[in-house]
């Protein structure tokens, strides 16, 4: 039992656990989330995207879906705390308003179990989108091999 | 002339105080109107005395209870004396002697003497004894702890003094029913086991009696008519038994038979899980020691049931009843068309009490064909399967952003598992396989340090062939 030390193989068993890990088996399919610095910017966030609807006369946010590129296939997401992530909003006034509707989209057709599904209704609240989340693509665990 | 309401023997299990069997309640009645006796087999406490008793209340019986390992012969048949005028051995009644019973129950009958084992064969199995022949007597009943397996270490017997039951006994009961032990019950069942505290005066129930005397009628008809899809089934099943080394005897294929004509004049049709049941419960070798593989049994009924029995397969049933990943998953493909009805059967596949670790199992592994929606079902039993086992899907990411977790992870894993399953696994050459069933071990081992390698090793095989057949065989439209 003892031969080469428990703590060796214990040390190669952790490599293996982690050789499981991120991109290598399920693919990191998208990064998104907001670090707003206070509830006003969150505020000022949905105004942004219902004067962008209002503007396009869009009578409901899901129609938001037809103008941005989103994942189809469900994903599920790890919530980060991680603050080197480039794809999450922290200045409103520094990102397009491309990159804040898809990362308000994505949040808001995640679950609170973080399950992304494009067929949800679009639920935008605050609670949505102060997220950061990491999604995986568990569908294409087998697809890539 | 009086019809039969099938139902109205529904809740006669509770009403005698009886809880925790409720769905073997259409199974227990099945001795009770073929008059054939039966043992009651379980653990000291579950309940076996007291339902056997209790049922002789309802059903106005002159009941005797022996208790086999303090009986002596003399109990049963009173004291001989001679009759003056015929000159004849007669024997007295007492009040403990058999001769006018309507039922006994014999408790521990494994646990007497084997010359008192063999005093019980005619009275068992003719209703006779010392020749004499017991007019009054209907049922015969008797209880038993289990006795260890063979293939157990014997030193750790749990009851001093049970033995094994001499085959032959065995095989004049017809049924053997097993009682389920306190951590099988679930938390309704053993709170009202525990309200139910008052001793009942049961009296006899009119209607319960009624209703057996239609049942008994009506299988005196069936009988009457040759059953050739219930002969084939029993006729495979013995012959698939014998197969594999487990042999019946001709007198037991035919109580199955019999039993299983029972069971469908009681429910009226021929159900997948009642006929296993039932087979299960009419094999005796839990008397004499001998262990039958649950999955071998459940193999040979699924195969038998499909190909000879024109019954109603219930899906919804099978799916739990299956325990393998690959044919639980054909049902959720082929069997179960509409998304909702999937996902109604996982939702409720999830309440369930089966066992916790193969569910989990058999859920993290279908997991992906779910969300790639190779198998489509409705968002909210997608989220709640999710929930179910969103901890081995975070597992690895989270002890890779927290060392502390890490380092739990690496105390709390029992070495051991972690060699035996790595040796088992490392064979493979796939590697993604290989870890995404190494993930899900590792946890549910730090999650059941207990957990025995039998159980590991179903679940290496069951993942490994799920994985082959779905996500490794380039087979990609299902």
């Amino acid at each position: 039992m003892n031969t080469g030390g428990p703590l060796s193989r214990r040390i190669i068993d952790k490599m293996a656990i982690r050789n499981i890990n991120i991109d290598c088996f399920f693919k990191v399919e998208t990064i998104v989330g907001f670090k707003l610095k206070d509830d006003n910017e969150y505020d000022r966030l949905v105004r942004i995207i219902t004067e962008f609807c209002k503007k396009k006369k869009y009578k409901t946010l899901d129609e938001l879906k037809n103008l941005i590129d989103l994942p189809k296939t469900r994903l599920i997401g790890i919530e980060t705390n991680s603050k080197d992530l480039s794809k999450v909003i922290r200045n409103l006034d520094v990102a397009s308003v491309e990159e804040i509707l898809r990362n308000a989209l994505i949040l808001s057709l995640t679950t609170e179990s973080l399950i992304y599904d494009y067929e949800r209704p679009v639920i935008l609240n605050k609670k949505n989108l102060d997220r950061s989340i990491i999604f995986y693509n568990i569908g294409g665990f087998y697809a890539n091999y | 002339m009086k019809t039969l309401n099938k139902l109205s023997y529904k809740g006669f299990l509770n009403k005698i105080g009886i809880y925790g069997m409720d769905k073997y309640e259409d199974i227990i009645l099945i001795p009770l109107i073929t008059e054939d006796p039966i043992i009651l087999i379980g653990e000291y406490g579950t309940g076996k005395t007291q339902l056997l008793n209790n049922l002789a209340k309802i059903l106005n019986l002159k009941h005797q209870h022996y208790n086999a390992s303090l009986i002596s012969f003399e109990d049963l048949i009173g004291y001989p004396f001679p009759n003056k005028k015929t000159g004849e051995i007669e024997f007295m009644k007492t009040e403990a002697s058999v001769w006018d019973a309507n039922s006994i129950l014999i408790d521990e009958i494994n646990r007497c003497k084997p010359e008192i084992q063999n005093k019980f064969f005619s009275l068992i199995y003719e209703r006779k004894l010392e020749g004499m022949e017991l007019k009054n007597l209907i049922y015969r009943w008797a209880a038993m702890n289990p006795p260890p397996y063979l293939d157990e270490d014997n030193l750790h017997q749990e009851y001093e003094g049970v033995n094994y039951l001499d085959k032959a006994l065995a095989d004049r009961f017809s049924m053997f029913i097993k009682t389920p032990i306190w951590t099988q019950l679930d938390e309704s069942t053993k709170n009202s086991i525990i309200s139910d505290r008052l001793e009942k005066e049961l009296a006899p129930d009119k209607d319960f009696i009624e209703t057996l005397t239609l049942l008994k009628k009506e299988l005196k008809e069936s009988l009457g008519f040759q059953h050739h899809d219930i002969n084939k089934y029993s006729i495979f099943v013995a012959d698939s038994l014998a197969k594999n080394g487990i042999d019946l005897s001709t007198r037991r294929v035919k109580m199955i038979v019999k039993n299983l004509i029972t069971l469908s004049v009681i429910t009226g049709k021929k159900e997948f899980l009642f006929f296993y049941d039932v087979l299960h419960f009419s094999i005796p070798h839990r008397c004499f020691g001998v262990r039958i593989n649950s999955d071998l049994l459940k193999a040979i009924h699924d195969k038998a049931f499909t190909e000879y029995i024109n019954g109603n397969i219930d899906y919804f049933h099978k799916f739990y009843f299956v325990r393998n990943f690959i044919q639980k998953t054909e049902i959720l493909i082929n069997k179960i068309k509409d998304p909702y009805e999937r996902g109604l059967l996982l939702t409720n596949f999830i309440n369930d009490d089966v066992n916790p670790i193969h569910k989990k199992a058999y859920l993290y592994t279908l997991f992906p064909l779910l969300m790639s929606g190779r198998i489509d079902i409705s968002f909210q039993a997608l989220e709640l399967v999710f929930l179910n086992i969103m901890d081995f899907y975070k597992y690895n990411i989270e002890i890779d952003n927290e060392e502390e977790n890490d380092i739990s992870l690496l105390i709390n894993l029992n070495n051991n598992f972690i060699d035996y399953i790595s040796s088992k696994l490392n064979q493979e050459d796939n590697s993604k396989m290989v870890n995404f069933i190494k993930l899900f071990l590792f946890k549910i081992v730090e999650e059941n340090p207990e957990i025995s390698k039998e159980i590991i090793d179903f679940l290496i095989n069951e993942m490994k062939d799920f994985c082959k057949e779905y996500y490794f065989n380039e087979k990609e439209e299902l």
